[in-house]
């Protein structure tokens, strides 16, 4: 039994397409591109995605307001054996991946649906990267409005296969608004400065990773940028203030707090004050060695602490 | 008094004026007559606004010619009405932007609904352009759940989507079909292109 649906009249087949989930819609939007397109340019539809990339878990959520409860699907990126009789093959940005479908769920009280896809490891390989930069990639290009409001990656004992190469191919394209990034691994450092030398990063940056390429400092351009203990030393901040003062990429950093347990900076004529058009020693701040430098362009905060 | 002790007074129900319902007339495309009642027809937005735009009085409805509904045939709008007496006197629902909308679909229209898909699609049609709010949904409800659970390529056969190359193939007819002067003037310029002419105007 077949039903033309996309010879309604408008209004009707967006009625119809809007009672549809969103895990159906995306399939849908698989068979041509004019089905995305048709898809994509539907009212109500996803604005946000926020990405998590941990050992145990990779998520990919799409969200269609900014509250949590919006969330409309979930893409599960986990340690399954996926039976052929359950998956079905489907193709996101010419990969090929097993994905097998989960009923819808409702939040009974806000009556809120979501559904979920689970996306199942290839045999040969035990990592999903490609396929997650493949969905990511296409969910981001289907839902024009939807932005990648969030990154949030643990590092800790995530798969050395796990590439972000692979995974985040796409992040010249789509800026990233907040990006977290936890704990280290043997490749946080080389896959840090892989994320900040490939991708804009708008509004946060909160690093939590030890290990940092001191690189990666030089690749910073977010309004508000929270490092906390990083294995930077002196010099590598001095670099990066200097490139900061003069360099007009970047330009978007707003406030930067650099947290260290060490005194990093140890001697006063390590920053060159005058140089820097910067204020004394802030004296009070006891025993901390606390810093602001006014830019003529700018006006942020460099906190070391 | 409390309403336990209020006297208990017989009323001769046949001496208490009822207001007349009124019944209109509507004809389909392929001449069926429908008499639908006042409260039936306020579920469908176009028809209330005409019915109140023409302003008939009981002697009216029955003198004047049934409303013609050119666009609907007998057996759609058969469907429609009946949905509409079943559900007359119901709030009509307001759409809040909540996507999936929740509509449940109740026995009667499951019921009503349990026919080919061809008369599906003109009962949804019909629905839209009566703008019949709950009727839409309901219809496209079912529309709806024939995508659950269905891959990509089962989809594409259920909602009859066409491909890529379809897509192209089915533009360009319809490119050809609007300007058929730009055809022959392309076929033109091919000829005297294969006869080596360097000028085409």
């Amino acid at each position: 039994m077949s039903f033309p649906v996309f010879k309604l009249p408008f209004l009707a087949m967006e009625c119809v397409l809007h009672q549809i989930d969103d895990c159906d819609l995306i399939d849908i939007s698989l068979c041509s591109k004019r089905c995305a397109k048709i898809i994509g340019s539907l009212s109500h539809m996803p604005t946000k995605m926020v990405i998590f990339i941990s050992f145990g878990l990779k998520h990919i959520f799409l969200y269609r307001k900014d509250e949590e409860y919006f969330c409309c699907s979930t893409w599960e990126f986990e340690f399954v054996d996926m039976k052929k009789e359950q998956a079905s093959n489907r193709k996101f940005n010419g990969v090929d991946m097993f994905c097998a479908k989960r009923p819808s769920k409702w939040r009974n009280q806000r009556q809120i649906c979501w559904s979920s896809v689970q996306v199942g490891y290839r045999e040969r390989e035990d990592s999903n990267d490609v396929e997650m930069g493949a969905i990511a990639s296409y969910l981001l290009g289907l839902f024009k409005k939807c932005k990648l409001h969030t990154v949030d990656i643990d590092f800790h004992n995530l798969q050395n296969n796990f590439k972000f190469e692979n995974c985040f191919s796409f992040i010249s394209k789509f800026p990233i608004e907040n990006l977290k990034l936890k704990r280290d691994s043997e490749n946080s450092s080389a896959q840090t400065l892989y994320i900040l030398k490939n991708c804009q990063i708008l509004n946060t940056l909160v690093t939590e990773t030890k290990s940092m390429d001191p690189e990666s400092l030089l690749y910073l351009n977010t309004a508000d940028i929270k490092m906390w203990f990083p294995n930077f030393n002196p010099f590598d901040f001095l670099d990066f203030v200097k490139k900061w003062k003069f360099s007009k990429n970047m330009g978007r950093i707003g406030s930067i707090y650099i947290f260290c347990k060490n005194k990093v900076i140890t001697r006063k004529e390590l920053l060159d004050c005058e140089s820097l058009n910067a204020k004394p020693w802030d004296s009070r701040k006891l025993g901390r060695i606390y810093r602001s430098v006014n830019l003529i362009v700018s006006k942020p905060n460099l906190g070391i602490q | 008094m409390s309403v336990e002790n209020a006297p208990v007074v017989d009323v001769d129900e046949a001496a208490i004026p009822v207001e007349k319902k009124m019944y209109y007339r509507f004809e389909s495309n392929d001449k069926k007559e429908f008499r639908v009642s006042e409260l039936a027809i306020q579920q469908s937005e176009t028809l209330n606004r005409l019915v109140e735009a023409m302003g008939y009085t009981s002697e009216d409805v029955e003198n004047k010619p049934a409303i013609a509904i050119e666009n609907i045939d007998g057996k759609t709008l058969k469907l429609v009405f009946q949905w509409c007496e079943h559900h007359k006197g119901e709030a009509i629902p307001v759409d809040d932007g909540s996507v999936p909308k929740i509509v449940e679909i109740p026995e009667f229209d499951a019921k009503l609904m349990d026919i080919d898909n061809g008369l599906l699609f003109k009962l949804i049609w019909a629905a839209d352009y009566l703008n019949i709010v709950q009727l839409l949904n309901v219809s496209c409800k079912k529309v709806a759940n024939m995508a659950q659970g269905k891959t990509p390529a089962q989809l594409r056969r259920v909602y009859l989507l066409p491909s890529d190359e379809e897509d192209e193939a089915a533009k360009r007819a319809a490119q050809e079909a609007q300007d058929p002067r730009a055809r022959e003037v392309e076929e033109e310029f091919e000829e005297r292109k294969r006869q080596g002419g360097n000028s085409f105007f």
